[in-house]
Order: C-alpha cells, then sequence, then structure tokens
C-alpha cells in the first residue's frame, strides 16, 4: 500500500499539533493518503494530554522564563517536553490495516516500526508487554506504559493515540538528548523535594538516543532509519510528498481556533 | 457480549430505547478494544447532538478515542459517577457505565442502529 512520507521540519508546538490534525481531517474525507510525518519543534514546547489539567500541571511563569511554548495533544497520555528529538505520526483510517484492531494491537504493530527502525542504528530496544499499574506522576516519560520502547531498562519513546473522525492518530517522541532540566522546571510541584524527587526518578527510568548510543546522531538520520523500519514493519511504500493547499489551509484555521488557546496560563500569569 | 434489548450503532455505541428518550453508553467490545478507561469527558447536559457527531472523548492507555452520538437529540442527563470512576465503562458497559440519556429528535433514526443480531455480525464481519 502507498503512503506518504512528509517531512514538516521544525514548528511550534501549535502549528505541530494543528498540521496533525488537519491531516487527519483531510484523511477522513479521503483528500489524502495514510501518512508518515516526521517534525521537529522550535521553539520548545511542553505538550499535555487531552485530559491533562493546565493549571494543575504547568509553571506557566517557568515557561515563558525559559521560552517554553504550552500546547495539548490531541492524543492521551502526560506531560512530553518537545526539544532536540525526533517527532513522528502515523494517521491512518481506523480499517488501515496498519492500525486496524484494538489500542494495544495498534500499538504493539507500530512499535515494531520503531524496534526495526532503531535498530538499523544499531540501538536494540524491547517492548514493555506489562503496562503495570496506571502512572501517577505528570511527566510521561517516568515511566514505561504497554508496548513501549525500553532500551536497557530505560524508556525511551513515548508513543499516543488519538481515535477520530473514523481514523488513527499515533504520535510518538523520540528524544535526541535529555533535557530533564527544563522539564522538571516547567512542571508544577507540591514541594521543591517533590519536584527533585520526581527528577531523579524520571532520570533513572528514561534515556535519550544520545545516552543510548553513547554519540549524538543527527535527526535525518534517525528520521531515515524510523521510515525504513515503519515501511518493513507495516509493508508500506512510502513515497515522499508535501502537504496539500487543503491540509495547509485546515491547519492554519486549527492553530487559530484551537491550538493557540489549547494550554491558556491562568489571569495571573499573562497579566490580563 | 452483546445484551438483547438494545439498539447499537456501527460506532459501537448501545441505546436502550424508553418512549421518546434512551440511554446510551459504548459497548463491551468498544470497552475492551480501548482498554483500561482512564477519564471520560461527558456531553453537557442539555446540549444538542446529531447522529454520528462526537458526543465527547474517552482516554484509555494513552489513547484519547472519540465516541459518537448514536441518534440526534437533546442531553438531559450524564452519568457524573464515571468522572470518579470511568472504570465503570469496563466494568459495566451496559449497566453502571451507562454515559448519557437523551431525548429523541427523530426516532425514524432508530431504524438505521443495528439489532443485537446485526451488531453481532458486524463484529463477526470485522473479525472481533
Amino acid at each position: 500500500m502507498k503512503w506518504r512520507l512528509l517531512n514538516t521540519g521544525y514548528g511550534n508546538g501549535f502549528e505541530n499539533m494543528a498540521i496533525d490534525e488537519a491531516i487527519l481531517m483531510v484523511h477522513a474525507r479521503g483528500g489524502n493518503p495514510p501518512t508518515l510525518r516526521f517534525y521537529g519543534w522550535k521553539p520548545p514546547a511542553l505538550s499535555l494530554g487531552y485530559f491533562q489539567n493546565p493549571e494543575e500541571t504547568v509553571d506557566f511563569k517557568a515557561c515563558r522564563r525559559l521560552g517554553v511554548d504550552v500546547v495539548r495533544r490531541p492524543t492521551g497520555g502526560r506531560a512530553v517536553l518537545h526539544d532536540k528529538e525526533v517527532t513522528y505520526s502515523i494517521i491512518a483510517r481506523e480499517d488501515n490495516p496498519a492500525v486496524r484492531g484494538t489500542v494495544p494491537e495498534s500499538y504493539l504493530r507500530l512499535s515494531r516500526g520503531l524496534i526495526l527502525g532503531l535498530g538499523r542504528l544499531g540501538v536494540e530496544v524491547s517492548c514493555n508487554g506489562d503496562g503495570g499499574p496506571a502512572p501517577k506522576g505528570p511527566a510521561c516519560f517516568d515511566s514505561p506504559a504497554l508496548y513501549e520502547l525500553v532500551a536497557g531498562g530505560r524508556k525511551l519513546a513515548g508513543n499516543a493515540q488519538a481515535r477520530k473522525h473514523g481514523c488513527v492518530i499515533q504520535h510518538g517522541a523520540l528524544p535526541l538528548v535529555n533535557d530533564a532540566g527544563t522539564l522538571f522546571a516547567v512542571l508544577k510541584f507540591s514541594s521543591e523535594a517533590e519536584r527533585e524527587e520526581q527528577r531523579r526518578r524520571f532520570t533513572e527510568r528514561s534515556a535519550s538516543l544520545e545516552e543510548v548510543m553513547g554519540r549524538r546522531v543527527p535527526p535525518g538520520r534517525v528520521i531515515q532509519a524510523l521510515a525504513e523500519g515503519f515501511a518493513e514493519a507495516l509493508g508500506i511504500d512510502l513515497e515522499p510528498g508535501g502537504m496539500t493547499e487543503e491540509e495547509l489551509l485546515t491547519a492554519e484555521r486549527l492553530v487559530r481556533e484551537k491550538y493557540l488557546n489549547s494550554c491558556k496560563p491562568p489571569a495571573a500569569v499573562t497579566g490580563v | 457480549m452483546i445484551m438483547d434489548g438494545l439498539l447499537y450503532s456501527e460506532d459501537h455505541e448501545w441505546i436502550k430505547v424508553n418512549g421518546k428518550s434512551g440511554r446510551l453508553g459504548i459497548t463491551h467490545y468498544a470497552q475492551e478494544a480501548l482498554g483500561s478507561v482512564v477519564f471520560i469527558e461527558l456531553p453537557e447536559e442539555g446540549s444538542r447532538v446529531a447522529a454520528g457527531e462526537p458526543l465527547g472523548v474517552v482516554e484509555s492507555v494513552k489513547a484519547a478515542s472519540d465516541y459518537y452520538a448514536p441518534v440526534s437529540g437533546k442531553i438531559t442527563a450524564v452519568n457524573g459517577e464515571l468522572l470518579d470512576s470511568p472504570g465503570l465503562i469496563n466494568e459495566d458497559p451496559y449497566g453502571k457505565g451507562w454515559i448519557a440519556e437523551i431525548e429523541l429528535e427523530d426516532p425514524a433514526e432508530l431504524d438505521k442502529l443495528l439489532s443485537p443480531e446485526k451488531y453481532g455480525e458486524l463484529l463477526e464481519k470485522e473479525g472481533k
């Protein structure tokens, strides 16, 4: 089956989330092929899961001081700081063989793409088969959920899914460099001791590609390896392409009408 | 598991009709496919919804999934207990895990829904 391989380069958090949703909306109407997209983040952004409460989770003053945008994802899960990372999204109709079936079934299938892709970089990862109890902390990477990728016992890639308009979107982040300092500076905690404890726990349990490989790898190389891994795991042909006019216009509208205001700071921070 | 006495949508919602209103939720298959439900966004009481349109969102193990209105109408009640205990959707999808009650706008829409037998055939056809 022919898929589009789309690399939208760096964008801000609002654009990045709007583009994912625009591709999904257009796909639901049959206006584009199933898509594997790669993207990066500039400036850095903190993304919250669909159900996370921004006021309870985010220190907006710290975000402003550190130049970190805050955006809500259409997908589930917890907070992720996106900075130096490779992010992918996969968008296809629910009946597409690549994503069909239950949530865990599709997770497992897509994880194979990541495992094969990382294998091409010489990174051995395993797929966490036991989700264990529901995670408690606000930060996403502090524990591997079901079918997430673990290297040397530490979580390497975080994934989240949404099912809307008869389509599935799964996006995931592969951190190139660890930046737990910034992540834990922009999240809210009941005390500094709690912040430090959670940061320590996160650092123990999560890993960046640089830490796993012992060197930095250029994002382009990672993208190529992951694209090849997904193509092999899902049995799909990837054809490089760009965004359609309809997708661009939909994304612009979603930035304005939805994502710019998806995680507004409380009035005390904006001074309004 | 499919319950008798209910009507089903192709999007895996059920409705139990009582006169001009109905109580609705997601099916046993749907909750199984999602996995453990950890959050739910309920529709607003008094809001009007159209058949097939998103009614709210459920979050399971890291997937946020829309669920849809099986029929058009006005939401007259929601199951607030789910906000504290979303797991009821997994434990008892046709009972304590009900999501909302709706005043039917057009009872003729019920004809487009599936009987328990037809819904069973749909699941079988889709290999579920």
